[in-house]
């Protein structure tokens, strides 16, 4: 007997339309309140529903062919802004600043460099940002033996010295994604409860 | 979106769900291929839903959720099936009765079935 997954629904009422985006979150919900998950079936499920969402996606159109970018994701969704800094260090304070928001004392970000395919392609993130339970803003599709990552607070993409070439926005654009503020909330409320309970969740192929 | 008209969804607040419902009027399980009306008689099955509810659920939730919306011809119904551990779908023709007999989709623990 095989059980039906929420791709599988989708896929089932794909001739009927679309399952509205609140109430797969919903019955995600329902399911990880009866039978707690696996971690990363729950994160796999996550990312898949962001994903379902037409901005989740840096727009195909508005990549550009020239120049170097780098990319801000927050509550607002997706910002594209030219590389206009001197020094890798003016560019991280720059990050903290957005990062963060005004502080008196400057912070640096965190910077993950393995989420993406392409390790010159650089995520720079509040470092306590989780424990914070920060909004969600952004997460990354990885491969299928990935579950992918949501991220805690605002990030921002840059290369690793300086901003991001047209191959590497594709490469973003693939794997990186918006949240939409429809779901942000419920998506952030099942996603911190997945990390609090971690350990008493079952793992993936046990 | 005018076409879609949702009910029975609760307002997103993951921990305080309140809107579960068994389903104890005319269908078996969803992935179960028993007609209604071979089932035993409404007040059984619901004294039996009750039993279960007090004796497997702790938390005092349903074992199943259901949702149902209609989309431009059809009524959908989705939901959570707890002691199957899966999601199950029905898709009916909308304005006849929901649920039925002749549903145009169905699905849950044994696969999809289409009927159109």
């Amino acid at each position: 007997m095989d059980s039906a997954s929420m791709n599988d629904l989708r896929t089932q009422l794909k001739p009927y339309g679309d399952i509205p985006i609140d109430l797969q979150l919903q019955l995600l919900r329902d399911r990880d309140r009866r039978d707690l998950q696996p971690f990363a079936h729950l994160c796999r499920d996550l990312v898949d529903l962001c994903l379902e969402s037409p901005s989740a996606r840096f727009p195909v159109t508005s990549l550009p062919s020239v120049g170097t970018h780098y990319i801000l994701l927050d509550q607002n969704g997706w910002h594209l802004h030219p590389w206009r800094f001197t020094t890798q260090d003016h560019a991280l304070e720059e990050f903290s600043r957005e990062i963060y928001g005004s502080m008196s004392s400057l912070r640096w970000t965190e910077e993950v460099y393995s989420y993406v395919s392409d390790p010159a392609v650089v995520l720079h993130a509040n470092a306590n940002g989780v424990n914070e339970r920060l909004p969600i803003f952004a997460g990354v599709k990885m491969s299928e033996k990935l579950p992918g990552y949501l991220f805690s607070g605002p990030i921002i993409v840059t290369g690793a010295h300086s901003g991001l070439t047209s191959e590497q926005m594709r490469t973003v654009q693939r794997e990186v994604f918006s949240v939409d503020e429809a779901l942000g909330q419920g998506i952030a409320d099942l996603w911190y409860y997945g990390l609090q309970t971690i350990d008493s969740r079952p793992r993936e192929n046990g | 979106m005018a076409l879609l008209s949702m009910k029975k969804v609760p307002a997103i607040n993951p921990f305080q769900l309140v809107v579960h419902e068994n389903q104890t009027t005319e269908l078996c399980c969803p992935s179960c291929s028993v007609e209604a009306r071979q089932l035993q008689p409404l007040k059984e099955r619901q004294r039996y839903s009750l039993e279960q509810l007090s004796s497997n659920n702790m938390r005092g939730e349903s074992q199943m959720t259901r949702y149902q919306y209609d989309k431009e011809q059809y009524t959908i119904i989705v939901g959570y099936d707890a002691p199957l551990y899966t999601f199950f779908a029905q898709v009916w023709p909308k304005g006849g009765e929901v649920p039925g007999t002749h549903p145009l989709s169905w699905s849950g623990a044994d696969g999809f079935r289409f009927y159109e």
